[in-house]
């Protein structure tokens, strides 16, 4: 019974139909994932209405396909412009753009498609084979556990602050303060939102965080190109020469098997956290992303390289980000329960289908879901195959003079921020968010942090106010837990010894 | 993308094709022009609005004409998508798919320039029961242990529910108005955390709407205590109401197509006619089935009654509750 | 010493230092004078509250470091930057009007081509990469948003 359901899954899943559909759906997903703003997430709910319209593995495929794709379309253009096409890219940016600036983008994309396959595959198995026992895990985690995971995470600050802790924390502060404008999650009242209602809502993730990364990177990039036109400081043949890539040597930028493997350690840990972190319900692939950045600088050999091209913190965020992927779908599959928005994405379709997400799924529909599987494995493969592809093509755009393109690039995160929400306040939000972006890194502030405060935010505030009401006020409440406590326990183990291992290494 | 699909292979194909043909026969007679209609939602794609805007997006196109569009607006808590229907030219072309919160509850609530009268139902897809579940290893597994439970020892039990005053949120607040009864309020992210806190036994109880719980109940994976609604919920058989335990609590959840008062009179007859008879279709029924959306379509006359009736009783909660005046 | 207080205060972080301070004040002012509803568990302001009390000792701490003689140096250009940051705002701003108003197609080439000429020098020379490309790409982007996503843009009175 079980065999001959593999059977029919192995027909339904390597029809050249639903291969097609697959790698239509890496190509968009890659392309899409690469412009800043649009992510896989939207073409998703685009296509959602497909599942009326194609056999349940074609459709299945086609999202999948568009799903992983995105996963990594968003940092290329997060290493090539310093503009993270997806949220989930942010913390791929802050290595991979530097490394490109250092000439060697090339090393910096492929370690990023290698990490992030390594990291998808992984969890897509994790998903395959182990997704009861990790749920039931993932359901222990309450308000007292996420509380304790918040914490942790905001500990790994000091990762991002590149050496500037105070102005780091300070950056943290206003992050946590951006995220609480618009309605308190509790008690429902409006609050910071300066008397314009439109905040009531709150500031949507996408803009802000383009808008701080991205749209700030832009301007200052803008503005060499507009003072190079106006002093003429580089000549004319120099200007020509001048691209985003500066001095570029293709031969020397490639990547070597020393330097992958020099990369494993940070992609492993990258794997576990994001696998881990994406089967929590909420918890979402940018808080995976840094959290996996800020471990990997921990257990570094070289922590300095942080934060100035390190391939290895490319390999750590992007495989934090990607090892989501599978991961995400767990408390969907195991219990019905959409971990994510994507996860809420697949759990439409599903129910679109005809099939209820949930423990029955398997058994009901237990060749769709057997194909499925193997799309999600196979279309690591098509990923990897069509990206190799598809880079040299994406890096040639990237060589286009910085004049015509950074316009281009603009405008694409405007719309592509609009596309994302269709909302007009999004735009205002990320035009602003790309001048507060600017001011602060003018000042030397590190943006990072900001990032890591307005993503964790929202959730901790929640977590502990949840936490407080169930324990009815008490304090003790957030240690009666021993997976907080745990949690507790390792900050307080890794303060203590890194920062001796720190003083001794000075 | 949608305008995609003809040129995909596949069977369905041909029916949309054949409604593409179609469409301009029909479209000289009716007062709608050949642009796109959108239906806009406040909320996030993916969820139980969406899947049923959906629904009369696949299969209103051969009745009405044009293309329908499910554009997902959550800006704002909602609002966005409401100022976005109210500032769009009052053609039909542009319609709200809500339920009471965004334009009910906010018109109360919330900082707006419009009224409740601004707002004319084009039709009702179907009426959402708020219900109460709880894990089934858990002590309180009916509405008399529950009652029972909170009148021994008042504000120990937790109960959670998506954002506050939302429609998985008043109905706990009018049911302690007429009992007197005590419960922690947890207010949590959505359906999907209020079900993890449950089933990870964090809280006690919590408040959901059938089709998200249906097919667990049936397997004895939750239990749902009651529901908020004058008859029992056709997905849920086997689960009493609060009326029939002697509570008389009733405040079920409308999800209806809203245009702006200003769209005419046989603009908004024509649409209310050709998705009705969308709806109807066996295409829709099946398709409805299939995504457990149980929509038993109303029309316009019969929404409008319901929409005021709504607008009458949220109003009498909130000032009962003190938040307006 | 004394020559470190005395030139302390003409570093640029004694300023950063002094406007991350003077936010968490004043947040700290309103969350105490300001209109605040209570909420049920801590309340809605108990997380800003610890936001502006971090900002404040932030500060401190980065007045700490200007002290000990760590601070970032005075940015090149910030003028040029900040008015780029300024024209790029009200540019976006003015192209989603215009959007509004004349239709996605005229106003994202308008905008475009605008853009690549005010950062090309000789434009009319360079006409393939001033003229051809942004029309290109406004082609481009109106298959991707206009065609395939459909996004809810105001229509325009053009294209």
């Amino acid at each position: 019974m079980m065999l001959e359901a593999f059977v029919d899954a192995l027909y339904l899943a390597f029809s050249p139909e639903v291969i097609l559909y697959v790698a239509i759906g890496v190509f968009m997903g890659v392309t899409l994932g690469a412009i800043p703003g649009l992510s896989g997430d939207m073409a998703i709910a685009i296509l959602l209405p497909i599942v009326f319209f194609l056999e349940p593995a074609a459709a299945l495929g086609l999202l999948t396909g568009i799903y992983k794709g995105g996963m990594f379309g968003g940092s290329i253009s997060a290493i090539s412009f310093g503009v993270p096409g997806t949220p989930g890219s942010a913390a791929t940016a802050i290595d991979g753009y530097q490394a490109k600036l250092k000439g060697y983008p090339n090393k910096a994309l492929n370690t990023a498609l290698y990490s992030s396959v390594i990291g998808d595959t992984t969890s897509d198995f994790v998903l395959i084979f182990l997704a009861l026992p990790l749920a039931i895990v993932a359901l222990t985690f309450g308000p007292v556990e996420f509380f304790a995971l918040y914490a942790f995470s905001l500990l790994l600050i000091s990762a991002l602050t590149k050496g500037k802790v105070a102005k780091g924390v300070a950056m943290a502060a206003l992050g946590i303060l951006l995220a609480m404008i618009g309605r308190d999650p509790i008690g429902g009242s409006v609050r910071l939102t300066f008397g314009i209602p439109e905040l009531s809502g709150g500031l949507a993730l996408i803009p802000v965080l383009v808008g701080i990364f991205a749209v700030s990177e832009l301007i200052i990039q803008l503005s060499k190109a507009w003072m190079e036109r106006v002093r003429r400081i580089v000549d004319e043949t120099k200007q020509q020469a001048q691209s985003l890539l500066g001095d570029y040597d293709a031969s020397k930028d490639k990547l070597t098997f020393a330097e992958f493997r020099a990369t494993m350690k940070a992609t492993w840990i990258g794997t576990t956290m994001g696998t881990l972190i994406g089967a929590l319900p909420g918890a979402g692939s940018s808080l995976a992303a840094f959290i996996s950045y800020g471990l990997a600088q921990r257990f570094s050999r070289h922590p300095v390289e942080f934060g100035k091209g390190s391939l290895e913190g490319v390999a750590a965020a992007e495989a934090g980000n990607s090892a989501t992927s599978g991961s995400t779908l767990i408390p969907l599959f195991a219990f019905g329960i959409p971990g994510s928005a994507t996860a809420a994405l697949f759990g439409a379709a599903f129910i679109l289908m005809g099939m209820t997400p949930g423990p029955r799924l398997i058994y009901d529909h237990t060749e769709v879901i057997y194909a499925l599987f193997l799309i999600l494995i196979y279309a690591n493969i098509i990923n990897l195959a069509l990206s190799h592809f598809l880079l040299p093509l994406y890096s040639k755009i990237a060589m286009i003079k910085s004049r015509i393109l950074l316009p281009i690039v603009c405008v694409l995160a405007i719309l592509g921020t609009f596309a994302a929400g269709n909302s007009v306040i999004d735009v205002w939000v990320l035009l602003f968010a790309g001048l507060l972006g600017v001011v602060l890194r003018v000042y030397n502030f590190p943006l990072a942090p900001l990032i890591l405060g307005f993503i964790v935010a929202p959730g901790a505030e929640r977590a502990l106010r949840q936490s407080l009401l169930i324990g009815r006020g008490e304090w003790t409440h957030l240690l009666s837990s021993p997976i907080a406590i745990g949690l507790y326990a390792t900050a307080a183990i890794m303060i203590f010894t890194f920062t001796v291992v720190m003083r001794e290494r000075k | 993308m949608f305008n995609i699909i003809p040129s995909l292979k596949g069977s369905a194909a041909v029916i949309a094709t054949a409604a593409m043909a179609f469409a301009p026969a029909l479209a000289s007679a009716s007062p709608l022009g050949s642009d796109p209609i959108r239906l806009v939602i406040p909320f996030g794609p993916g969820g139980g609005s969406d899947i049923t805007a959906r629904v009369l997006s696949a299969t209103a196109p051969e009745f009405c004409g044009p293309r329908i569009d499910v554009v997902s607006m959550s800006g704002a808590a909602g609002l966005e998508a409401v100022n976005f229907v109210r500032n769009a030219p009052a053609n039909g072309h542009t319609l709200l798919v809500s339920d009471y919160g965004p334009v009910v509850t906010s018109g109360f609530l919330d900082d707006v320039d419009w009224s409740h009268d601004d707002w004319q139902p084009v039709m009702n897809f179907t009426e959402w029961l708020p219900t109460v579940y709880t894990r089934p290893d858990h002590p309180i597994q009916t509405i008399e242990d529950w009652v029972a439970a909170a009148e021994a020892d008042p504000g120990s039990i937790t109960f959670g529910h998506a954002n506050p005053m939302g429609l998985v949120h008043l109905p706990l607040i009018l049911f302690e108005m007429e009992t007197g009864l005590e419960n922690i309020h947890v207010p949590t992210s959505g359906g999907g955390e209020t079900r993890s806190l449950i089933m990870g036994g964090h809280i006690d109880l919590g408040m959901t709407l059938p089709p998200s719980i249906a097919s667990e109940v049936a397997s004895g994976e939750l239990t749902a205590l009651g529901v908020f609604s004058a008859e029992r919920s056709p997905v849920l058989p086997d689960t009493r109401t609060f009326r029939e335990a002697g509570y008389d609590v009733v405040l079920p959840a409308w999800l209806m197509v809203i245009a702006t008062s200003d769209v005419p009179a046989e603009t908004v007859e024509y649409l209310q006619d050709c998705f009705m008879e969308a709806l109807a279709s066996p295409t829709a029924i099946a398709m409805s089935d299939r995504v457990n959306a149980g929509i038993e379509p109303l029309n316009a006359a019969d929404s409008t009654a319901l929409y005021q009736a709504t607008v009458a009783s949220i109003g009498d909660i909130l000032r009962s509750m003190g938040e307006i005046d | 010493m004394k020559n470190i207080f005395s030139t302390a205060f003409t570093r640029l972080d004694f300023f950063t230092g002094l406007i991350t301070i003077i936010i968490g004040v004043v947040g700290l002012l309103d969350i105490t004078y300001g209109n605040w509803r209570p909420g049920p568990g801590l309340g809605p302001h108990a997380f800003p509250q610890l936001a502006y009390i971090t900002l404040i000792i932030a500060g401190l701490a980065i007045w700490i470091d200007v002290l000990r003689g760590k601070s970032d140096d005075p940015p090149e250009n910030l003028r040029a930057i900040l008015l780029t940051g300024v024209g790029l705002v009200a540019i976006g701003m003015g192209m989603f009007w215009l959007i509004g108003k004349l239709g996605l197609i005229v106003s994202v080439a308008a905008t475009l081509i605008g853009a690549s000429f005010l950062l090309t020098r000789h434009p009319f020379q360079h006409w393939p990469s001033t003229i051809v490309v942004p029309i290109i790409a406004t082609a481009v982007i109106w298959v991707l948003f206009v065609q395939l996503i459909n996004i809810p843009l105001p229509r325009g009175l053009l294209f």
